[in-house]
């Protein structure tokens, strides 16, 4: 049962309307019976691996807490880290490790077959990882009190919302929610209704509807013109917004009709006029926690270094960051692609800042454009590598892009659909960008409120992909 | 060192990492009231505060930094 | 409890709004889709709601573009609509029957053509049940067979289909295609046009994981039964091909045809046609090579079945 599927519509009423009924003592256990079985039902032996990840990471931070010496704390604190990383480690990237020596073996004239494991990725793991890592350093630094109630850690690593593919939440923003679980207000109730809708827009009618387009071309290169490449290429990040924007919305405003405040993901990433901004408004839980674990403690280590440290910082964020988005070497390529982009940037920054006082460009609407368009573009151009399943491929698109234009692949349910349904979604964006004052599934006005949210679901009724997708991000 | 000297060198600091030339500091501002202060530029930031007051700060202190005035309150505890 | 008696005022609010809409919509999009002219929707509309034709061509895009209507209607002085349709399968040859049949015009003969789409579990969407509910969700309200077909789907159909405006899911834009860009129709065949270039040679496909779909070989059962039950004369043919499918599943159906006597023809590698100037790809022939292969084809039928 994923988030797109009708039975998840059928019973998630019933699961709210339960947690409201139920005394607040039950609450807890309540939805830890919920988020464990919601699991469950499409993993059921991986249940076990998040159960031991909750267990390991319930004994580190207590053990951390009765340690009195800074130094002795701070290698239970990565002796935790390190336990916690081994699943992740085992079941996603051995095999990718195991070919890399395999190759360097052969390089060398060595014929050694090493041993290889066939086993499916757990779900959600890569993100309950990092919950878990993040809780350990928090702990460590005081940052958040080191929790006795075993349930209230386990409902903070598998609260069914956020277990499979984020937001990735801080101990320090749950566990107060968690220990409170007061009843849904019907402000939450309709406000997590009106994000889980706008979710379902944004993954339905945007990302999978866009996806049968892009599938069908990068599914074939070589029977596709550059100029079919190029346009799929063009219309990827908007079919990745939609999924993992919308699914984010949509595990935000389901957490939301439970009274949860969950943090936000993205913000209107495709109005940012440099590529470091881009990154403080795409998948904003994962580059924030980034910043904080790996970014902020390697910047210090190195700020003696002056830039040449604020460099090495992002290259390494930005390779971490590849490699968690999967176990390949396009993931790597696009990861040092980012941490590349965003050095540029940073040793340019101040001759850019002289240039656009000069100018006078930062209010300039003609230039806000230009370097939205040139971030999108840039964007556009790192995720072929990052989308492709071999650097080769990524090389053949982008080789042909440039140098076998031709036809345009037109499939036109797919593209009149999904494009015009981005349309939607950008102009929303933009709206709320320059703030203007159109409330319509917000207006203060319960009829209009209601009108637009039932003429938004009979959008995604009409328009949306309904036979079930995959998220892309599933398979972290 | 007193408290208006600690502000007004920080004022410099700021003006120079961040490229504002009339920034004013108040107690309450965060990074996100200053254009261009981002973590990106923060570590610079504090590596310039320590090289000019002569101090050092630990990671953990920066990490709890989160306003102008908690900056100030780490740097007089040092002097 | 005044907490509770707002949201309860919203929900209604929100169920009173939605009926509205849900209906309205619903039924502006009904009369398009039933009056569209054009394409694939209209070819639809006329092969379940109005057709009589004796002969009834059943089949994804293979018989879609491979056997000219006209070419069986002069040869066998008899009325024929070819109901191929692209990215379907089994399931939607077997509902399009049983609508005919349910509107008591059941056709005299039926060309069955098939594919390994039709007997093994596939994934692509297109040869799944799904796509093919899809496809008849519009006539859901007029057919039991295709509720019936709603409900092999899934438990929860029943509940998605309850709203009007999921009937026409994706459908709009067929539906604008279909009423305002003209085609020209031919008794439902659609002629496709190029050619496959000089030098092709016929090659083997490759063999994938085959697992034969038992769902599937329960609907081509029912189909037999349905022929059988209401004195239809049913044939089943593998039209030409320009390549070699090794699979195996095709001699799971014509086990089954020789099983229920039901006449088999296989004719992928029907030396007639067998060039590559008569193959717009590997799958289809263009329309000369349809031609020539409909010529053909009705002259098997007429020796072996005295029409």
């Amino acid at each position: 049962m994923t988030f797109t599927s009708f039975e998840f519509l059928l019973y998630f009423p019933v699961v709210v309307l339960l947690y409201n009924i139920i005394p607040q003592k039950g609450r807890l256990l309540y939805l830890l019976a919920v988020s464990y079985a919601f699991y469950a039902l499409l993993q059921p032996v991986y249940l076990l691996l998040l159960l031991a990840v909750t267990g390991l990471t319930y004994g580190f931070t207590r053990w951390m807490a009765n340690v009195e010496d800074d130094d002795k704390k701070h290698r239970v604190m990565i002796g935790g880290i390190v336990a916690i990383l081994l699943p992740l480690f085992f079941f996603k990237y051995f095999n990718f490790v195991d070919n890399a020596i395999t190759s360097g073996l052969q390089a060398m004239g060595l014929d050694i077959t090493m041993p290889t494991i066939r086993w499916m990725l757990p779900l959600g793991i890569s993100y309950y990882t990092f919950m878990s890592i993040g809780y350990l350093i928090d702990a460590y630094n005081d940052d958040v009190e080191v929790e006795k109630n075993p349930c209230v850690v386990g409902l903070f690593l598998s609260f069914f919302p956020i277990v499979l593919s984020g937001p990735i939440e801080r101990a320090g923003n749950m566990f107060p929610q968690i220990k409170q679980l007061g009843k849904s207000k019907v402000s939450d109730i309709t406000d997590g209704a009106k994000l889980m809708v706008w979710g379902y827009f944004m993954k339905l009618c945007v990302a999978d509807r866009l996806a049968l387009y892009i599938n069908a071309v990068n599914g074939n290169i070589g029977h596709h013109t550059g100029t079919s490449l190029g346009f799929a290429a063009l219309l990827f990040p908007l079919q990745e917004y939609g999924d993992l924007a919308g699914y984010s919305l949509l595990a935000i405003g389901a957490a939301r009709c439970m009274g949860f405040k969950v943090m936000d993901n993205f913000k209107r990433p495709f109005f940012s006029t440099s590529m470091s901004e881009f990154w403080r408004r795409w998948h904003i839980s994962l580059i924030k926690w980034l910043t904080d674990y790996i970014y902020t403690p390697i910047s210090y280590a190195l700020r003696s270094w002056k830039m040449s440290g604020v460099v090495c910082a992002l290259l390494v964020t930005f390779l971490v960051s590849g490699i968690w988005h999967g176990a390949a070497l396009t993931c790597i390529i696009w990861g040092l692609m980012q941490g590349l982009l965003l050095s540029i940037e940073a040793i340019t920054q101040k001759h850019r800042n002289t240039l656009e006082t000069k100018y006078k460009l930062k209010k300039n609407p003609i230039y806000i454009v230009l370097c939205c368009m040139i971030v999108y573009l840039i964007f556009a151009f790192t995720e072929i590598y990052g989308m492709s399943s071999s650097i080769a491929d990524a090389n053949r698109i982008v080789a042909k892009i440039f140098t076998e234009p031709g036809s345009l692949f037109v499939h036109p349910t797919s593209l009149i659909l999904g494009v015009g349904s981005a349309f939607i979604l950008l102009f929303k964006d933009l709206k709320d960008e320059c703030g203007w004052k159109i409330h319509l599934m917000h207006s203060d006005n319960t009829i209009i409120s209601i009108v637009s949210w039932v003429c938004v679901v009979a959008y995604i009724l009409l328009f949306g992909i309904l036979d079930g997708g995959q998220f892309i991000y599933f398979q972290f | 060192m007193e408290r208006s000297i600690i502000v007004e060198k920080l004022t410099d600091i700021f003006r120079k990492t961040f490229d504002s030339s009339d920034l004013v500091l108040e107690d309450s501002m965060t990074a996100n009231d200053v254009e261009n202060w981002t973590s990106l530029t923060n570590m610079t930031m504090m590596t310039e505060v320590e090289d000019s007051f002569g101090i050092r700060f630990k990671l953990k202190e920066i990490q709890k930094l989160h306003t102008v005035g908690d900056l100030v309150k780490t740097i007089e505890t040092k002097l | 409890m005044k907490k509770g008696k707002n949201i309860l005022f919203i929900i209604l609010g929100v169920i009173i709004a939605f009926l509205m809409i849900d209906n309205l919509v619903g039924y502006v999009f009904k009369v398009v889709y039933n009056n569209t002219k054009y394409g694939v929707i209209h070819r639809q509309n006329y092969c379940l709601n109005e057709s009589n034709d004796d002969i009834l061509i059943l089949g994804s895009s293979e018989a879609a573009h491979n056997y000219v209507s006209s070419v069986f209607e002069d040869s066998l002085g008899m009325t024929c609509f070819n109901a191929g349709s692209d990215g379907m399968c089994i399931y939607y040859y077997y509902t399009v029957l049983a609508c005919r049949i349910e509107r008591a015009a059941a056709p005299k003969m039926v060309i069955l053509d098939y594919g390994d789409a039709d007997l093994l579990e596939i994934d692509d969407p297109t040869a799944k049940i799904e796509s093919c509910v899809s496809r008849l969700a519009p006539y859901y309200g007029d057919y039991q067979s295709i509720r019936d077909l709603a409900n092999d789907c899934g438990p929860y159909e029943k509940i998605k289909f309850f709203s009007h405006m999921y009937r026409y899911n994706s459908q709009i834009i067929q539906m604008c295609l279909g009423s305002f860009y003209p085609t020209k129709e031919n008794k439902g065949y659609e002629a496709v046009f190029g050619t496959l270039p000089d030098e092709t040679q016929r090659e083997q496909l490759s063999l994938h994981e085959e697992v034969i779909d038992q769902s599937k070989v329960a609907y081509i059962h029912k189909l037999i039964n349905l022929c059988d039950q209401n004195g239809i004369k049913l044939l089943i043919v593998r039209s030409p091909k320009y390549y070699d499918n090794p699979s195996p599943c095709f001699k799971v159906m014509e086990d089954i045809a020789q099983e229920k006597s039901v006449p088999y023809y296989d004719l992928s590698y029907l030396e007639t046609v067998m060039q590559p100037s008569l193959f717009r790809d590997v799958s289809h022939l263009n329309d000369e090579g349809a031609h020539i292969f409909s010529r053909v084809f009705v002259s098997i039928i007429k020796k072996s079945t005295n029409y």
